[in-house]
């Protein structure tokens, strides 16, 4: 029961270096599981899916339930004896159980040839009316377009939000908004490497996303900030943003549990697709909310109490507490 | 509020069917989707012109295929993207949409033919090159199948006849192209078999004529009946024969050619005839992405979406209802009232709803109830301070906008971004969200500011029970409302009271959001204490 009292009166700025810490360990990690997955490149350190490499992936449920190794045998002697297959337990919500085939990249009539020798082996199953069968193909310029065009975005959205926060607020504020961006990129990109997640086009849009998102509580916290600095100007900088995040830190908690409860909906009922999404977004959430406290208001802390007035302030807090 | 109900009614009335009125991407219908690489024949970018032409030309083929709601786009300078929702025959789709349908005829004479026949490719480069052809040609041979002076021609084989797959290099340009073609039509040649009837304009009437002239007199010369090869996108199609024997001849053909080679079914033979109709491509195009989802997994796709965002909505309206009690429910409410509208909103404008676009759709819910929990926080947080609920509703409603405001521009400026940057499927979640983003402020606006402003009317309204502000909240905090910030704040808050006047009620129920400091927070509030002694 204590533990919930203290979160309201904790000395958060106060604890800053351990903040720092934590999350330089947990970025840490990730940084090196990427360098080492990738052997010396971070960027090949992630498992990317098909829409970044060159291939094609046909999805299938069969009438006759083959298994893998009927399947595989299939293929090898159509001529595809490389292939990767996987077995899914049900094709996105059907009972049937499916496979996933992932070829390098196929022709047209390729494709046909294999989708007919699949056919004649096992019966694709047609459970109302229209056969459980997709495909895709991607060629090799696709997948560097997508990463080039979503590190572009990543770059153009930090420099729009900093832009916007030095507008609203003040340069100081933009940087721990950043800080507190670039650290949630980190965390979910790392948690991706260490867990060896497949990165699909939707998880970059699902990052993209948590860069606007993660920072609802920043800003919560940051406007409370803004606000209060007037009216307790004589209070050390490092307390009033105590204040500040003890005074929104319901809404806080509360913004975040409402976007978590869809969020994980879509990990758990949601297809393959929204599955991709929701995971990212979950954990970017997280990161996000936990960010708005242990990275952008302490480093805003950091920045202001360099300004005279609030040093002052400081040295004369910390000699009345002796 | 009257705003508001010509709203909602006119969002039911353009949801009402659902089934109608609601466009479906092809990931939630089944159907195809392709982008394209575009190439000209030697390798090279194409021209925005090209790139235009190619597009008109792959409207017409998909249109004749007999699909509604396809849609072709430019992606960038040199892609293009088909997606055909519902399309039910994918294979023959592909057959007909990418071939470039490059009609070509070149005469079978050694000048024109320097090589072949050989039995495979690498055999027909190797000769090639024996005749002095530079290194570079023979590659750029090798990948791309035609240069400025070469192309590489494939015969396939053909089990019929027995004859096994042969190779040939042709010197360009070809003696015709398929400029010269007017119409093509599907009939039955020799035998009864499929064949492909090209009709030519009459300028390729006057060519043709020319050439079948020619092979004719050669023919005669050399006492040996001359071919010539119809050739379609590096694949000979025909070759046939001019019999020097008959005299009929001797003018040349001028009416039409005939396509017969190979085992054409007449399927086959209809889509060929179709394809060489709409005219070629004046580029090559090489599947750079291609997505073909059956309608059974689209329809679970959408279902289990439908699931998510159902059941997602239903633990947020709880949520609500149990934190902020009655303003819970008026939060509920408000965030029935943004489903409607959002979804009455992607009905009434041509937006295709796609599996990223439930996703933002469903994250948006989360976002719109994140706005009436900064504005009833803030509002609660008013009341503690001790003003009535009603000006505590109105300042409360005033400043809580303001953080959404921020929050949520900085949303829609990423999303805005996502939606430039990234290629089709995040394209479709990014507009969700700016759409969904938007719908929920004017929820925020319209709808909960309103029913506030009524509510507050009431003198049930105004206990503060009702704020979420409950009795044992109230006693645990008052002993610790002297040595917190919130004190001072609330006798200045009270000061600047224009339209509340005294509220008695809520300064003895006002609730500090600092309750009492337990070891963590003591050196904060001791430099606190400190700090009211000096002023």
């Amino acid at each position: 029961m204590n533990f919930f009292r203290r979160i309201y009166s904790f000395d958060y700025m106060g604890h800053k270096r351990w903040w720092f810490t934590i999350s330089a360990i947990i970025i840490g990690a990730g940084l090196i599981s990427m360098f080492v997955k990738g052997g010396g490149n971070p960027v090949q350190g992630l498992n990317y899916g098909l829409e970044f490499k060159e291939g094609t992936r046909v999805t299938v449920a069969f009438e006759k339930q083959p298994t893998l190794g009927d399947v595989r045998q299939i293929l090898a002697d159509a001529g595809y004896a490389d292939a990767q297959i996987q077995e899914t337990p049900n094709v996105s919500g059907t009972d049937l159980k499916g496979f996933q085939i992932q070829t390098t990249t196929l022709s047209t009539t390729e494709q046909d040839k294999v989708k007919q020798a699949l056919n004649d082996a096992f019966t694709i199953a047609k459970p109302s009316g229209t056969e459980v069968y997709s495909l895709e193909t991607v060629g090799a310029t696709f997948g560097r377009q997508v990463v080039s065009s979503s590190i572009k975005a990543v770059a153009i959205a930090l420099l729009l939000i900093l832009i916007y926060v030095t507008f609203r607020f003040q340069w100081k504020f933009a940087v721990g908004a950043i800080a507190a961006e670039i650290h949630d990129l980190l965390i979910v990109v790392g948690i991706y490497s260490l867990t060896g997640r497949e990165v699909t086009t939707a998880t970059i849009a699902a990052v993209l996303t948590i860069l606007g998102y993660s920072l609802y509580d920043t800003v919560i916290v940051y406007d409370r900030i803004r606000e209060n600095q007037p009216k307790l100007s004589r209070m050390p900088y490092g307390d009033m943003v105590n204040v500040s995040i003890w005074e929104t830190l319901t809404r806080s908690i509360n913004t975040t549990m409402i976007v978590l409860f869809p969020v994980l909906c879509l990990d758990l009922f949601g297809g393959a697709t929204l599955k991709d999404f929701a995971f990212a977004l979950l954990v970017g959430i997280l990161s996000g909310a936990y960010s708005s406290i242990f990275v952008a208001s302490p480093i805003l802390t950091v920045f202001k109490e360099r300004e005279p007035q609030n040093r002052k302030l400081k040295l004369a807090a910390r000699s009345d507490q002796r | 509020m009257l705003v508001m109900a010509v709203l909602v009614a006119a969002s039911l009335y353009f949801i009402i069917p659902p089934s109608q009125k609601t466009r479906l991407g092809l990931d939630l219908q089944g159907g195809l989707e392709i982008v394209y690489s575009a190439k000209t024949a030697d390798g090279k970018a194409p021209s925005s012109a090209e790139l235009d032409q190619t597009i008109g030309i792959l409207d017409r083929r998909v249109n004749g295929l007999g699909v509604t709601e396809s849609a072709i786009q430019k992606q960038g300078t040199d892609q293009v993207s088909v997606s055909l929702p519902g399309v039910k025959d994918a294979q023959q789709a592909l057959q007909i949409i990418g071939k470039t349908a490059q009609l070509e005829f070149f005469k079978d004479d050694p000048r024109s033919r320097p090589v072949g026949p050989v039995a495979s490719k690498d055999a027909a480069l190797k000769q090639l090159k024996r005749q002095g052809v530079s290194k570079a040609e023979i590659e750029g041979l090798s990948t791309d199948g035609t240069t400025a002076d070469y192309s590489l021609i494939q015969s396939p084989a053909d089990p019929v006849s027995g004859q096994p797959e042969q190779w040939y290099v042709y010197k360009r340009p070809p003696a015709m192209t398929g400029d010269a073609v007017k119409g093509a039509r599907a009939g039955f040649g020799q035998g009864g078999k499929p064949n492909v009837l090209i009709d030519f304009t009459s300028e390729g009437s006057r060519q043709f004529q020319k050439i079948t002239r020619e092979l004719y007199r050669s023919g005669l010369l050399k006492n040996e009946p001359q071919t010539f090869a119809i050739v379609l996108d590096n694949v000979m199609e025909s070759d046939p024969m001019i019999d020097y024997t008959d005299p009929g001849l001797r003018d040349g053909i001028s009416s039409g050619a005939e396509i017969s080679g190979g085992n054409m079914t007449l399927q086959e033979s209809k889509d060929l005839a179709f394809v060489l109709k709409t005219g070629a491509l004046p580029v090559k195009l090489i599947p750079a992405f291609q997505q073909q989802v059956s309608a059974t997994l689209g329809k679970d796709s959408l279902n289990q979406g439908l699931i998510a965002g159902l059941i997602g909505l239903g633990l947020v309206l709880i949520y609500m209802l149990v934190y902020y009690r009655f303003l819970g429910l008026v939060a509920d409410l408000a965030l029935i009232v943004y489903g409607i509208l959002l979804w009455g909103l992607f009905s009434a404008i041509p937006v295709t709803l796609t599996l990223p676009g439930i996703a933002g759709m469903i994250l948006t819910i989360g976002v719109a109830a994140d706005a009436n929990v900064v504005i009833f926080e803030r509002i609660k947080e008013e009341v503690r301070y001790g003003k009535t609920v009603r000006s505590a509703v109105n300042s409360g409603y005033a400043r809580g906008f303001k953080t959404i405001l921020d929050a949520n521009i900085l949303t829609m400026l990423t999303a805005a971004v996502l939606f430039v940057f990234a290629t089709a499927s995040p394209k479709g979640f990014a507009l969700t969200l700016i759409l969904g983003v938007l719908v929920s402020m004017l929820t925020a606006v319209l709808f909960t500011r309103a029913m506030l402003g009524v509510l507050a009317g009431f003198a049930f309204f105004s206990r503060p029970v009702f704020m979420g502000v409950s009795a044992s909240q109230i006693e645990a905090t008052t002993a610790a409302e002297s040595r917190t910030g919130a004190a001072r704040r609330r006798r200045a808050a009270t000061r600047t009271e224009v339209d509340g006047g005294p509220a008695p009620a809520a300064v003895s129920t006002a609730a500090a959001a600092a309750p009492a400091p337990p070891a963590g927070g003591r050196r904060t509030s001791t430099s606190r204490k400190k700090k009211k002694k000096r002023r």
